[in-house]
């Protein structure tokens, strides 16, 4: 500080511990000085910081209980010390949210186990191999089957198509085709027109 | 039961159920195993290229199952035995660029040649991924061996889809099933054995090739012709203007146009336009031909089949065929122009 610096209030009032027990060197002490004769407001909050001083010296200094530092020590390192509890947690003293919890976390480990993974729900795989069974005796023959044998061929070249299965499929075709036409072999039947009748 | 133990089961339930999650997720997620589309890719490619032999059981389309035994190479050949009725005794011979298919009922060995295009098989991979969703399901055993089950459902519309069961070590498809929108089997096909021929141990060429003895029964099999035209091409052979279809089902496209045999009885020609959406097949059959004799013998006829719709359309006859829902197979036909 500039020698014969006016001292402001906030300034006095930082340093007012020390000049109550006379710790500032001269300079300071007078300039405090000064200020406090013309300033009522820091009178008035050095009186009560004298105070407040004078009741510590009064009551003196207490000695705390023998022990009390042995026993606080011993709290902390068993781990019994608590924290206080976030005021959320008083929600789980209620019997419906200790239901509903219980039920979310059950609900959950069952989910985990049974939901299908990589994609969408999926409908059950149906048997694949129940047996023989002829849908409502629908049979290709005779031109069909031709087309048909020609289809699956075509088919069979796919780059995952089942090859086997498509096969069979063109051979049950051409089996047909064949009894067609030894069927056909046979003396020609009524009512095969020509094209230019039947349309 | 104090608040603290009960906090303490209610967080290891939550903390158990994630870690059950997370557990299943990781081995069934794409990525902490191979990437499906991967899997599936292998499962085109390179399972061709193994040799093993093994009982396959086929259910076709009108429910019937059927039994064939089966023989591959590393070359990519194939042989297929069927073993029970109504086909016992039917064998295929296929190498990269021939089929062989003999008969015991007719005594007769017919072959074809093959489309072999790796450009065209690249197409129709991009095409499938593009078509269909493609995802691990589950892992299963199926004649004795692990596999992957992998769904392949369509991104858009209501056509077949596909579950396959890919071998986890060779890529084989040991199981493929296909099935309608509403979930029943359509077709499908499963190993019920399997054995892998080591190196050394695997058949020679002549496995797959017929012997000498039934080569002399030799004939072409004229029902499927391979060679692609272009339609101006198909017009003249087939003589009548093809038509086109304006609308496809969703995610087909044009993939061969090809001259066939009308089924009636004076050899002329007809039409087939194939459509594929990488997956599957669609065949319309067409013929417009003056020299068709009879109607009942076209396309327009033969008994029925749960996969084919035909109509007749300005003097043309036609007839789709394909894993479709009827009402789309009709559409395609109405549309034709």
């Amino acid at each position: 500080m500039w020698k014969g610096e006016a001292m402001t209030c906030s300034r006095v009032q930082e340093i007012l511990p020390d000049y109550a027990v006379e710790l500032l060197d001269r300079r300071l002490q007078a300039a405090v000085d000064a200020h406090l004769a013309i300033c009522a407001g820091c009178r008035r909050e050095l009186e009560a910081q004298e105070r407040a001083l004078e009741l510590v010296t009064t009551l003196g200094g207490r000695t705390p209980a023998a022990g009390l530092f042995h026993a606080v020590r011993n709290e902390i390192e068993s781990g019994r010390a608590r924290q206080e509890r976030p005021g959320w947690l008083a929600w789980f003293n209620f019997l419906p949210v200790r239901v509903a919890a219980t039920g979310l976390a059950m609900a959950s480990v069952a989910l985990a186990l049974l939901a299908p993974i990589g994609g969408p729900l999926l409908p059950p795989v149906p048997d694949l191999h129940p047996g023989p069974r002829v849908q409502g005796g629908q049979v290709a023959r005779g031109p069909l089957a031709h087309s048909i044998r020609q289809h699956a061929r075509s088919a069979a070249d796919g780059p995952l198509a089942d090859r086997v299965a498509w096969e069979a499929m063109a051979q049950l075709a051409e089996s047909e085709e064949d009894r067609e036409r030894r069927e056909l072999s046979q003396p020609r039947r009524e009512g095969v027109r020509p094209r230019s009748d039947a349309r | 039961m104090t608040r603290k133990v009960f906090l303490a089961a209610v967080s290891a339930g939550l903390v158990a159920a994630a870690g059950i999650w997370a557990f299943r997720a990781g081995r069934s997620s794409p990525g902490a195993e191979p990437d499906t589309e991967s899997l599936v890719r292998r499962a085109w490619v390179d399972s061709k290229l193994v040799a093993l032999e093994g009982d396959q059981e086929i259910q076709v389309e009108d429910g019937r199952v059927l039994r064939a035994h089966v023989l591959t190479s590393r070359q990519g050949d194939l042989r297929i035995e069927y073993r029970s009725a109504p086909l016992a005794g039917i064998t295929v011979w296929e190498t990269p660029t021939r089929t062989y298919r003999y008969s015991p009922r007719s005594q007769r060995l017919t072959v074809t040649e093959r489309l072999a295009s790796p450009t065209e098989d690249a197409g129709r991979e991009l095409q499938l991924i593009r078509n269909y969703a493609v995802h691990r399901s589950g892992e299963e055993e199926v004649a004795g061996r692990t596999a992957i089950r992998v769904d392949l459902r369509p991104r858009s519309g209501k056509g077949t889809w596909k579950q396959i069961w890919i071998d986890r070590e060779t890529a084989v498809i040991l199981r493929s099933d296909a099935q309608t929108a509403r979930g029943r089997i359509v077709r499908s096909t499963r190993f019920t054995q399997v054995r892998y021929l080591p190196a050394g141990s695997e058949p020679d060429a002549a496995a797959f090739m017929p012997g000498p003895a039934l080569m002399k029964q030799l004939v072409r099999d004229s029902g499927s012709a391979i060679e692609r035209l272009d339609l101006p091409e198909l017009n003249r052979r087939a003589g009548f203007a093809v038509r086109l279809p304006a609308q496809l089902p969703r995610g087909y496209t044009l993939s061969g146009a090809y001259e066939t045999s009308c089924p009636c009885r004076t050899p002329h020609s007809a039409a087939r336009l194939e459509f594929t959406d990488g997956l599957n097949t669609l065949s319309l059959f067409q013929c417009g031909s003056p020299r068709c004799t009879s109607a009942e013998n076209c396309f327009a006829a033969g008994g029925e089949a749960p996969q084919a719709v035909r109509a007749e359309r300005d003097g043309i006859y036609f007839l789709a065929v394909g894993d479709l829902p009827r009402a789309e197979l009709d559409q395609l036909i109405r549309s034709a122009k």
